[in-house]
């Protein structure tokens, strides 16, 4: 069953502090976190969470895209290993 | 064997690119299972010729069928029975890096990017790019250190990455901060409205 509406996203209270500090220090940084339940909210845009995967820390830079979807989603816990082949990478 | 017009000197291994893999013969007409390694897994079809590991051997290919996901059925110049398919199952199939089309402008193909030496902007080494990751947020460069040890991931931006020189074989790399936040830290759970 899908989580009622009234209740609004889930997401960690600490987190929601974490990233009002670090969007006002301005500098670029990783936050590392273990919350992979919480939701990606729009305050979150633009910053850099280090996402553990229960291994390492996965960066995971947020983007519009994201809002909505779970921290975990964008941190595999399984290893893949793929090809390069004609893949691209772009520098955001 | 039955393939496409060999090239007259074989492409040296480290001009080549990986991009598929013959899979078992399909039927009796000599088609043959190709599983694509590429972003668009179709677009395999539009590279020829392809070249075997060693890069003696090339293919070309005269039809694809998409079966599923990145699988297709493939048709090649010259082979036209069951036998010659049989042949090339499990071969590995590549592209010359100078067929593929350059990128755009801070792109990087992840071939490319595989293999620079990582250092920091005083020239220190940090170790070797082993792979370019991507799980749906940004890429990922994955570093193996020259100590050993764990791979350490760096976010692929202009931060963190501010140089990429693939002539000189080199990206620097400036560390970003890193912070933590755990639940122990800041108490109970919350919830946002």
């Amino acid at each position: 069953m899908a989580r009622s509406i009234w209740k609004g996203p889930f997401v960690d209270g600490y987190l929601l502090k974490k990233a009002d500090t670090a969007r006002g220090s301005g500098r670029s940084e990783v936050i590392k976190i273990w919350s992979r339940r919480s939701t990606v909210l729009p305050q979150f845009v633009g910053l850099t969470f280090g996402v553990y995967n229960g291994h390492k820390h996965i960066p995971v830079t947020v983007t519009e895209d994201m809002i909505g979807h779970k921290f975990g989603e964008f941190s595999p816990t399984r290893t893949f290993h793929g090809h390069a082949a004609d893949k691209k990478a772009k520098r955001g | 064997m039955a393939n496409a017009p060999s090239p007259a000197t074989p492409v040296p291994a480290h001009d080549l690119v990986l991009v598929g893999r013959f899979g078992a013969a399909h039927g009796v007409r000599g088609e043959v299972r190709l599983k694509s390694f590429t972003g668009d897994p179709a677009a395999i079809g539009d590279y020829s010729p392809l070249f075997s590991a060693d890069g003696a051997r090339s293919f070309a290919l005269r039809s694809l069928r998409h079966i599923r996901d990145d699988m297709f059925v493939a048709r090649v110049e010259g082979v036209n029975d069951r036998t010659a398919a049989e042949a090339l199952v499990n071969l590995d199939l590549h592209v010359r890096k100078a067929d593929l089309p350059p990128a755009d402008e801070e792109e990087y193909y992840h071939s490319d990017l595989i293999g620079l030496s990582a250092h920091l902007e005083n020239g220190e080494l940090i170790g070797e790019v082993a792979n370019v990751l991507n799980f749906g947020a940004g890429d990922i460069l994955e570093v193996r250190p020259a100590s050993g040890g764990e791979t350490l991931l760096y976010p692929f931006t202009k931060a963190v990455a501010p140089h990429v020189d693939l002539s000189a074989g080199r990206v620097t790399i400036v560390p970003p901060q890193e912070s933590e936040v755990r639940e122990e830290e800041e108490g109970e759970d919350g919830e946002q409205a």
